[in-house]
């Protein structure tokens, strides 16, 4: 079949369509999608054309999508938050991330997601690994540095919005830092802690403590 | 043996022709009877006797060989392989697999996500274990 060029998914049409429908329609609704690789991958044509429809937003297009979505409650969101969004943008409105297996059968799974959205994994993710250099003081990796770039380019208040969730992740790693260095140098006590606090004697362990 | 299963089958009339044509040709005396009779026989008559031969005497194994050493046998060579192209996480410092993101660190930006996307959420979670660390110390 080399003069086919989409995946079956091991579907007849009418089933694929549907279940890729499906798909797109969940992408719309929540930003960000986790299935397996093959389905994201198609899944990502399909969304690149619907978005593509709303950003011609004639009268003919925006025909041509109401008759894609089984939600029409979403068209408002269609045409309005993502178009605006990715007015500016010619393509790439999707991306697709390998992540580990996450079903029982270790298929090669993946996250669609919408760019620049509010569930956009890669820009947390480049915030996070900022964060983290921050907290060590090491230097910015220049692949990080191509992403930073990437990420921020053209969110509205990249960044800004960038530097709150590397806020946010410095705060959660200063909160772990300053737990493993409490509890570090009394390993034997703070073990015998942890069980009272489970077992609801943390009142009278703080006062004995200092004792 | 051979001749006792000829006789068996019914082919006394054949032997008898075979004995008066051997000894017809080779000219042996009547002393000398039935070892070369039955080396005759061998020579004379191969199809009978080669497939009675194969049916009685062949190579085969003792025993039933078991799974284990089955499945050892045929799974020899297909071991996994090791998996060799791993990174280091940038977000977190553990080990993960090349181009695929770190588990615990989409476990960590979900954990966001829900806690509303991170943008206000800076000061809540700084603020509660802080506090809780204060009153121990």
């Amino acid at each position: 079949m080399s003069h086919i060029h989409h995946r079956m998914l091991g579907r007849k049409s009418s089933h694929r369509n549907a279940m890729l429908r499906n798909l797109v329609q969940s992408l719309i609704e929540h930003e960000s999608i986790r299935t397996t690789y093959p389905r994201a991958k198609e899944a990502q044509r399909v969304a690149e054309n619907l978005i593509n429809l709303a950003r011609k937003n004639t009268e003919a297009s925006r025909n041509e999508a109401f008759k894609f979505l089984y939600i029409h409650g979403l068209n408002d969101k269609l045409f309005g938050t993502i178009r605006e969004r990715y007015a500016n943008r010619n393509g790439g409105f999707t991306r697709v991330l390998h992540i580990e297996p996450y079903n029982g059968d270790a298929a090669p799974s993946a996250i669609l997601e919408l760019v620049d959205g509010p569930k956009d994994m890669r820009f947390a993710m480049t915030a996070k690994s900022v964060a983290r250099n921050a907290f060590e003081g090491t230097p910015i990796h220049p692949l990080t540095k191509k992403n930073i770039a990437k990420v921020t380019r053209f969110r509205q208040n990249g960044e800004e919005e960038f530097q709150k969730v590397v806020g946010y992740f410095l705060s959660i790693f200063e909160r772990r830092g300053s737990q493993t260095r409490d509890e570090s140098p009394e390993k034997g006590i703070t073990a015998l802690n942890t069980d009272n606090s489970q077992t609801g004697k943390f009142e009278s362990r703080v006062n004995d403590a200092p004792t | 043996m051979a001749t006792a299963v000829l006789s068996n089958r019914g082919s006394v009339s054949m032997t008898s022709l075979l004995s008066r044509a051997m000894s017809s040709r080779l000219k042996i005396p009547l002393l000398f009877s039935l070892p070369t009779l039955t080396l005759g026989l061998q020579w004379n008559t191969p199809p009978i006797i080669s497939q009675i031969w194969d049916s009685i005497l062949k190579a085969v194994p003792k025993k039933k060989q078991s799974h284990s050493r089955k499945r050892m046998r045929q799974l020899a060579g297909k071991a996994l392989q090791d998996v060799i192209s791993l990174n280091e996480c940038p977000g977190c410092g553990a080990t993960k697999r090349a181009h695929h993101l770190c588990p615990t660190c989409v476990d960590d930006i979900r954990e966001m996500w829900k806690a509303g996307t991170g943008l206000d959420v800076k000061e809540t979670p700084s603020t509660a274990p802080s506090g809780g660390s204060g009153a121990s110390a």
